[in-house]
């Protein structure tokens, strides 16, 4: 049997990138979701018996880093304004060939729910049943925070390529 | 895949309905696929979007953990010493108990003595010295008989 130093390292190698660019999404920060990536490891370590005893130990981590970049942005957004980005300024700019980065600035609009579970599914492909335990919630609201996650990316991706074309 | 099956596919999947085998099989049409229709071409960016940022690392380096938390490691080698010491202790204790002593003869001065030989020695010794007191009491007494009789 594995000893708990073991179980925690294996857990953390398996996790550490998922959890930077949850982080990475919900901060819109490299270096804030490498800062919360760090903590990340010794927030687990302190808490390794609850995380490595759950029923979805990765997903026990990816709440705790949501939760650390729900705080980093709060924090963020208490001290500095927010400027707008892109699309809503009908940045005539946008050209079909920046999709794949609008479509990241798109995302890191939306609420953070959605946020969240538009990354766990689309780019780390998570179950909809540990989605729901990051974002603790039933399975129902992540289908539903999905699903208005991905039509508004949708939207507003079409109405970039719109203005970009005209 | 034909171009039906994923438009269908697509529905489901902003519906949030789809099954993450569905979702793989419309991404990798829109990877694979060289001349996608122009209403599908938004959906290649986005997905084309998701597969870049999976791709991105994290530079942070995972720290080794100790076995023991180090007020863990402090704890056992503070009982490991105390442990020792008490032991040391025990085996001196009993060392000292255990150990066959020998018969105390006499005393002489507060002093045991334990030596048969030493102990003679030491009662000649004491009965010499009396015997040199009784011989100047009796040699004072002389003297003073003689200047009472003179």
């Amino acid at each position: 049997m594995k000893s708990i130093t073991e179980q925690y390292t294996e857990l953390i190698l398996s996790v550490k990138d998922t959890v930077f660019r949850l982080a990475k999404t919900i901060t819109a920060s490299r270096v804030e979701a490498e800062d919360i990536t760090q903590d990340i490891y010794e927030k687990v370590w302190r808490a390794r018996d609850a995380v490595l005893n759950s029923s979805h130990p990765r997903a026990y981590v990816c709440r705790m880093a949501r939760n650390l970049a729900i705080d980093c942005t709060r924090r963020r957004r208490e001290s500095v304004e927010i400027t707008d980005r892109v699309v809503e300024d009908g940045n005539k700019t946008v050209i079909v060939g920046d999709m794949a980065e609008l479509t990241k600035q798109i995302i890191s609009r939306l609420p953070e729910k959605q946020q969240a579970a538009i990354h766990l599914r689309d780019v780390e492909g998570y179950e909809i049943e540990e989605i729901a335990e990051v974002l603790e919630c039933d399975q129902v609201s992540v289908r539903m925070n999905l699903s208005r996650a991905r039509k508004s990316v949708r939207e507003q991706l079409l109405k970039a390529l719109k203005y970009g074309t005209e | 895949m034909e171009q039906s099956r994923i438009r269908e596919l697509l529905d489901l999947y902003f519906e949030g309905q789809t099954t993450l085998e569905q979702e793989r099989a419309i991404k990798d049409f829109f990877a694979t696929t060289q001349n996608i229709p122009a209403d599908l071409a938004p959906y290649k960016a986005m997905f084309a979007a998701f597969d870049a940022s999976a791709l991105e690392r994290s530079d942070t380096v995972v720290p080794r953990v100790a076995s023991r938390p180090g007020w863990q490691v402090l704890l056992g080698g503070i009982s490991a010493i105390s442990a020792a010491a008490c032991l040391l202790l025990a085996l001196f204790i009993w060392s000292d108990y255990s150990a066959p002593k020998p018969s105390i003869i006499c005393y002489v001065d507060g002093v045991e003595i334990t030596d048969t030989d030493r102990a003679v020695a030491e009662a000649q010794r004491i009965l010499s010295g009396v015997n040199n007191d009784v011989e100047l009491a009796m040699a004072t007494i002389e003297k003073v008989n003689i200047f009472e009789l003179k």
